[in-house]
């Protein structure tokens, strides 16, 4: 495993993706614009809203993103816990009505282990949780190299 | 998508079991998330029964934080390098270790810096609602955690530096805003270092009266001095006071009803305010300026006079470029800055005596009565605004020359979006009208006529034929606004110097909005060309989807069209053969008694409609029958019987199915020749057809 600085993590997803034909869009503003009901951008898809539910078209239907995100609905914990945090960064691939699971499972396998051009997380590492009635992408995990005692069917897992 | 960090995490070696029983844990950490969105989930309908939607779309998020936790093998994500240079340097503001008991602290006041640089340099600023107010909430917090570390007096402030020097190399605008937001969060600090010494002191007063601390004292200090009700209780506590919090909450829920009702009211208390009714002093509009050097005359906290401010409230210059809301043209939007302060100017009305109000809020520092300072407009919105000012006056003209007759405004409204104009007329324009409605202003912009300003006594503007809205709105002297002979306004708002600034001009819609009145929404210069734009890549979506370009999209089309027609007319003739072929089927269960017809028939699953339709093929070529149908399924059955020529002497229609209906059970009726029913069940039907052959 590489000990990957914050920005080396997030060249090495923008670069991933774009190698797999996705357009880097730049964070939008924490701030929402034209969205009274929402008060901060909280993440990753927020500022793609607009393109899933079709109310825009986007030049490219695959894209990557490092989205800056607010969450304050539980300010008190933060500090308690190891991992909460008011502000963090969400890194995200999107795909709107091109790519699905054939694609995006060998993606993601590949990012998370490939020592070259991903994190090199040592497979044995990795567990993924599914729901009970998505056979196929279990067995999609499975066929690129997921350990199988590694899928853990979750109920609620949707 | 988990991943495992091992037994060192996991004290109690429980292994996966935490993950399948959905656990929280620190063994394993969820890095990723994938959501397929496939189905159209709908309340009510099973999960296995959704519809599958047109177009799959994926959507995936994985924290940054987690990922350099994991890559850099640090026990939580504030070890990581994204917070380590931040607690490095509490820890030289605090001469403390980054140990317990003060782990939280560190990681408190980390956390929050990160927030409070990012959320600033975005555009939010601290206030006492919404946004601002969870900002405010965040800095408070990150301030007494730093007492907790010992830090005395401001700190926050002097973190920015640090955390624009971590980010900015991926968040550039960092960089630009930093210095804004460090006197930003200085000024917070300020602010609260004033409310904690006066709330103390005022605390400790309370504590010596009556030796404990109610819910209604504790609302009272966080109401009148901002006093924290978590600080509230610790203090209290500490001075061995009894607290009793449990009613804050409601009585929290209670003030924010009433403050929401006050704000509906703010609007009415400012016209009547007795305040601004005695303010005279003169305050100029100028329509040439896009900023101005001027001096602050007068300042209101919600229609009352106050020496200064440092929060939200309104203020009148003695000069000022900012637009008033007016005759449909929105208010400008825009900044204000002087010495130690700065500000946001969020909208500009008038006050009673007539200079513009200018609604202020403060991000920094403290804006005092006879301050100089400098406002300056958003200009590229101002320059949105003017174009959809202009092409209204445009669109006016050009809707006369259409209609051939003088229009009558009834209402219009221009902002940086969009503008909508409201016009009397009998009927809705034709397509042809309404393209060459805006070709013509489209032409008018093409020419690039320059706009000339003319401020007239009221009765020479009449003369020169201008064109106004309601006549008692003008005062003595007017403004009429020309575009060459084009167009010849009375008009107090704002305008392009030249028709050609406008660029482009849309139609969106022409709808009626009442009897009589009509509205046109239009679209002008960058907003016209999104939309276009947008239009266009529709336009190629489909043309790549059908394998056509624009040349040949129409041909596509008319083709799939033809081709739908053809197989509708081939499926009908296909139908028409199949039940001509059913008939036929059928014919072989006639019987014939007496040269009488008899023709029944179970057809699982027709409507009463299928077996009228059957009927009719069936009796056709006969003259002499007797037709029962019974189709549906057990329960409820539809059914049919027609009776015609020489059987007609032995038997009728309706009796038939009331036969029918008393021995399968249900009901119905009709005439000799044809009646309908419904029963419950086949079970007897043939029988009882058979029986109905002893009468003939």
């Amino acid at each position: 495993m590489k000990p990957l600085t914050g920005m080396e993590i997030r060249n090495r997803w923008i670069k991933f993706f774009e190698s797999k034909g996705h357009k880097n869009v730049p964070s939008v503003s924490l701030v929402p614009h034209g969205d009274k009901s929402l008060l901060w951008v909280n993440a990753g898809v927020t500022g793609l809203k607009k393109y899933f539910d079709g109310s825009e078209i986007p030049a490219n239907r695959r894209m990557t993103n490092v989205q800056k995100c607010i969450r304050t609905n539980d300010i008190e914990n933060v500090g308690h816990t190891a991992r909460h945090h008011t502000f963090f960064e969400m890194l995200g691939n999107f795909s709107i009505g091109d790519y699905f699971r054939d694609e995006v499972i060998p993606w993601a396998f590949e990012l998370l282990t490939d020592e070259e051009v991903g994190f090199g997380f040592p497979k044995e590492k990795l567990y993924i949780t599914y729901n009970p009635m998505d056979k196929a992408s279990l067995e999609l995990w499975i066929k690129v190299g997921m350990i199988p005692d590694h899928m853990i069917p979750l109920e609620g897992n949707f | 998508m988990f991943f495992d960090r091992g037994e060192k995490y996991d004290p109690e070696h429980r292994g996966v079991e935490m993950l399948k029983n959905d656990e929280e844990n620190d063994r394993y950490i969820e890095i990723w998330n994938i959501v397929f969105s496939q189905f159209n989930a709908v309340n009510g309908v099973k999960r296995e029964d959704y519809k599958e939607l047109p177009s799959k779309n994926i959507d995936t998020g994985a924290g940054l934080e987690r990922f350099a936790c994991i890559c850099q093998e640090t026990p939580t994500n504030f070890e990581t390098d994204l917070f380590m240079p931040i607690i490095e340097a509490v820890m030289k503001l605090s001469c403390k270790e980054y140990a317990e008991p003060n782990l939280m602290s560190f990681r408190v006041i980390a956390d929050h810096i990160r927030c409070l640089t990012f959320a600033l340099s975005d555009g939010a600023i601290f206030s006492n609602e919404g946004r601002g107010y969870v900002l405010r909430r965040i800095a408070r917090r990150a301030m007494r955690y730093g007492q907790k570390l010992g830090i005395n007096g401001p700190f926050l402030w002097n973190l920015v530096d640090i955390v624009v020097e971590k980010y900015a190399e991926w968040y550039p605008n960092l960089l630009e805003k930093k210095e804004l937001v460090k006197k930003m969060i200085l000024g917070e600090e300020n602010k609260f270092s004033q409310t904690l010494m006066v709330g103390e002191k005022k605390l400790k007063k309370i504590v010596e009266e009556k030796g404990m601390i109610s819910s209604e004292d504790a609302f009272l200090l966080y109401d009148t001095y901002g006093f924290p009700k978590d600080l509230t209780s610790e203090m209290g506590l500490e001075l061995g006071a009894k607290v009793d919090l449990d009613n804050f909450d409601s009585l929290m829920e209670e003030q924010r009803r009433r403050a929401k009702e006050a704000r509906g009211q703010i609007d009415s208390f400012k016209k009547q305010s007795k305040d601004l009714m005695a303010f005279k002093e003169k305050s100029e509009f100028r329509y040439d300026l896009e900023e101005s050097d001027t001096k602050t005359l007068g300042l209101f906290k919600d229609g009352v006079r106050v020496s200064s401010l440092d929060e939200e409230g309104e203020v009148i210059f003695e000069e000022t470029p900012f637009y008033a809301e007016m005759g449909g043209q929105v208010s400008d939007k825009g900044f204000v800055y002087g010495e130690g302060f700065e500000g946001e100017i969020v909208s500009v009305s008038r006050a009673p005596n007539g200079q513009h109000l200018h609604e202020i809020v403060m991000k920094y520092g403290t804006i005092k009565e006879g301050d100089m300072v400098s406002i300056v407009l958003d200009k590229r919105r101002r320059h949105l605004i003017e174009r959809n000012h202009s092409a209204t006056h445009l669109l006016h003209s050009a809707l006369g020359n259409i209609l051939g007759e003088h229009v009558d405004q009834r209402g219009s409204f221009v902002n940086e979006e969009y503008l909508r104009f409201d016009y009397s007329a009998p009927k809705k324009m034709s397509e042809e009208d309404l393209l060459a409605l805006e070709k013509e202003v489209n032409a008018k912009i093409e020419e690039g006529i320059e706009e000339i300003t003319e401020v007239l006594p009221i009765e020479e503007a009449k003369k020169k034929g201008a064109e106004m809205e309601f006549a008692e709105k003008y005062g003595d002297t007017v403004r009429v606004v020309e575009f060459g002979d084009y167009s010849k306004e009375f008009c107090g708002g704002t305008h392009v110097k030249n028709t050609s600034e406008i660029g482009l001009f849309l139609v969106k819609s022409d709808e009626a909005i009442s009897s009589g009145v009509r509205r046109i929404e239009a679209i002008t210069s960058v907003g016209a060309y999104d939309y276009l734009n947008n239009r266009l890549m529709l336009l190629d979506e489909n043309e790549k989807r059908l394998g056509a370009n624009d040349a040949d999209l129409s041909r596509h089309i008319k083709g799939l069209l033809n081709d739908k027609e053809a197989l509708r007319k081939e499926n009908d003739q296909l139908k028409a053969k199949i039940a001509a072929l059913e008939a036929k089927e059928m014919e072989k269960n006639v019987d014939s008694v007496n040269g009488i017809a008899f023709i029944k028939e179970i057809k699982e699953g027709a409507s009463r409609d299928d077996l009228l339709t059957l009927a009719d093929t069936l009796k056709a070529n006969r003259k002499d029958y007797v037709l029962v149908l019974l189709g549906g399924k057990e329960g409820a059955r539809p059914l049919v019987a027609m009776v015609g020529g020489e059987a007609l002497k032995k038997t009728k229609a309706g009796d038939i199915v009331k036969e029918m209906a008393k021995r399968l059970g249900g009901g119905g009726g009709g005439r000799p020749e044809m009646a309908t029913g419904q029963v419950k069940s086949s079970n007897g039907f043939v029988e009882a057809v058979e029986s109905l052959k002893e009468n003939f």
